[in-house]
């Protein structure tokens, strides 16, 4: 038998082999796999699908399409001041420690942090071959030596997967959790002490899902988006659209549920406790980076702040003494990339003051922000990717070049120098919180969680 | 206080395109494995890259090349990490027997014994040309492999299955006489 008689023979054994078909199981463990985008299968088809692609990784694209608009909106209404450039400084501003392995396994929904009663909480959720996943939380006195105090079984009694997509002290001491139960039904769940969690069915099965919670005391709010009756001027018009919802809670225990004014299409960013009350802020689903904020002194009756932040994309939300924060990034034509971090800041929840920020680094965003005493220290990462690396997994993606700041009054930002500042990892599993002055930061690396503890420097 | 993911349409996109690339990775995988249950395994941890690396496929064009990528270097690593000896777990092996009809054609066929005789590096040149009926360019572009590689490690597969051929048919010849 020759070259081509062997040929021959391959391609018509080939062509008569059997084609192998998937088990269902394989689809619900990949299913698994992404649970954190909330994705089920179908929902989208490809042909709309390719349209959509590329939003995010590599702005130049988008920034073609988008700046253009950005700017002839007028640079944004409701900005009272110029944004605030403050350059890199030459000095660390905060003494990070060895960092700290906490979990062994690798988190499909976290790790997302808070700190309740004096203690550090971290909770994560875990895809299970099979579809489903498993939740387990870790508590830490100073950050350095954690211990595992809750695992599925704590959460969900039945085993059909808890999928936790936030944590928050409760206000008052205690902890909620948010997140769903088998992928559809969103559940809050409600803890002293980290260890024993009361389940409480939100409501929207089928139809809502919760995305962030945040706390003050007396009032427990759970911020997602939720396919509601569509209300014009009061009036239900018959027509159900994804609009952003709200969950309200004074214990944890029992929830009420609103319909945020004026939402359709958004997508939830962040969410925060403040002086004022609270306030969150989510993206309009229009391709151009534009975002909304809704503010509540209660948590159960809101209103939506009069103009839009053209232009910018949240990410995250914070609190520093009597403002409010919101940092992310926003489209710049003036540079190459055309994306630089940026906040909005606020001390009434009506008027918004934006700042750009200093960067040493092309398509850098924010990615979380936290108090810390009486500074606000962010940390953000570029979400750039070359050209040249598209498509070649011969190399894994670039690491994200990772960059912190710090603030003292939420609208001028400092740049810490990047010798200081410890590698974080993905951003997109990457969360920072406080305990008792310190900066705690936890990321999501090969195989484990890892804390980074950090003290800052006057 | 930021959750990831959240509902980024670039996601739900992925998403979906993952979706409709399962059967034809899970395919790849097998005939590169040999085995539907280790393909089960390869396929998902090759499909868990892909969402892990989306952010860095910027043309959605590109996606089956590079999901093919991605797969081939699970399965490659698999091979490798085997060293000739398989693994069975037989307890799942009996249970998935009875519903997998590909597993017997795996068991028993000509093909996939010949496939058995291959290096990893040349069973997959072979499954992508014969199988994928990808041309030698379009491997070597895939992988990112030389021109000049592929060419060899199809030349020297084609070696190595028609000895096996041999070999099984003079064993078969031996059956007979004795």
């Amino acid at each position: 038998m020759n070259d081509s008689d062997m040929e021959k023979w391959l391609a018509e054994r080939f062509r008569a082999a059997p084609h192998p078909e998937p088990s269902e199981r394989l689809q619900q463990a990949v299913d698994a796999d992404r649970i954190g985008a909330s994705v089920s299968r179908g929902s989208i088809g490809p042909s709309r699908a390719l349209g959509l692609f590329g939003r995010r990784p590599l702005l130049a694209g988008l920034v073609g399409l988008a700046a253009t608009a950005v700017l002839a909106a007028g640079l944004l209404a409701v900005v009272a001041n110029r944004p605030t450039q403050t350059p890199a400084a030459p000095g660390g501003a905060i003494e990070w420690q060895p960092s700290t392995q906490v979990s062994g396994f690798t988190f499909a929904l976290g790790p997302y942090l808070a700190s309740a009663g004096g203690r550090l909480y971290l909770v994560g959720s875990i895809a299970v071959m099979g579809g489903s996943s498993a939740t387990e939380v870790w508590s830490s006195a100073d950050g350095a030596r954690w211990q595992r105090v809750a695992e599925s079984g704590a959460f969900d009694k039945s085993g059909s997967g808890v999928a936790a997509a936030g944590i928050s002290d409760d206000g008052n001491g205690g902890l909620v959790v948010v997140g769903s139960i088998g992928s559809t039904a969103p559940m809050a769940w409600h803890s002293p002490d980290g260890r024993t969690w009361t389940q409480a069915d939100v409501g929207a099965a089928g139809s809502g899902e919760l995305k962030r919670v945040a706390a003050r005391p007396g009032a427990i709010v759970a911020f997602g988006d939720w396919m509601a009756p569509v209300s014009v001027g009061g009036t239900a018009n018959g027509q159900r659209a994804n609009q952003l919802g709200v969950w309200f809670s004074a214990n944890g225990n029992t929830w009420g549920q609103v319909v945020l004014p004026d939402s359709v299409g958004y997508t939830p960013s962040a969410l925060t406790a403040w002086k004022g009350g609270f306030a969150a802020v989510a993206q309009k689903g229009t391709g151009a980076l534009v975002s909304s904020i809704w503010t509540s002194t209660d948590g159960r009756t809101w209103e939506k702040t009069s103009s839009d932040l053209v232009g910018f994309g949240a990410t995250a939300m914070a609190a520093l003494g009597d403002r409010v924060v919101a940092v992310g990034s926003r489209l710049d034509q003036s540079v190459k990339l055309g994306l630089f971090p940026a906040s909005w800041s606020s001390a009434d929840g009506r008027t918004w003051t934006e700042s750009s920020v200093f960067t040493r680094d092309p398509a850098v965003m924010f990615d979380d922000v936290t108090a810390v005493g009486g500074t606000l220290v962010a940390i953000g990462s570029s979400h750039m990717i070359s050209p040249e690396s598209a498509g070649d997994m011969t190399t894994p993606p670039p690491t994200p070049s990772e960059s912190v700041w710090t603030s003292t009054d939420g609208t001028a930002w400092r740049l810490l120098a990047e010798v200081t500042s410890p590698k974080f990892g993905f951003y997109l599993n990457t969360h920072i919180t406080s305990l008792g002055g310190r900066v705690v930061v936890a990321t999501q690396s090969a195989g484990a969680v890892e804390v980074f503890l950090g003290d800052l420097v006057p | 206080m930021t959750a990831p993911y959240g509902s980024d349409p670039a996601d739900v996109a992925f998403a979906a395109l993952s979706d409709a690339a399962l059967r034809r990775g899970y395919g790849l995988a097998v005939y590169l494995l040999g085995d539907s249950l280790e393909a089960e395994d390869a396929t998902q941890e090759a499909l868990a890259r892909a969402w892990r690396a989306r952010r860095s496929l910027r043309e959605p064009a590109a996606f089956d090349a590079w999901l093919d990528r991605i797969l081939v270097n699970v399965c490659r690593d698999r091979l490798r990490r085997r060293r000739g000896i398989r693994i069975v777990d037989l307890e799942l092996g009996q249970e998935m027997e009875g519903r997998d009809p590909f597993r017997d054609f795996l068991a028993h066929d000509e093909l996939s014994t010949v496939l058995d005789a291959l290096t990893p590096d040349q069973r997959v040149v072979v499954v992508l040309r014969f199988w994928r009926d990808l041309s030698l360019e379009q491997i070597s572009e895939r992988l990112g492999w030389p021109l000049g590689t592929v060419k060899s490690r199809l030349h020297h597969a084609m070696a190595a299955m028609r000895d096996q051929l041999e070999r099984d048919s003079k064993h078969a010849l031996r059956e007979v006489v004795r």
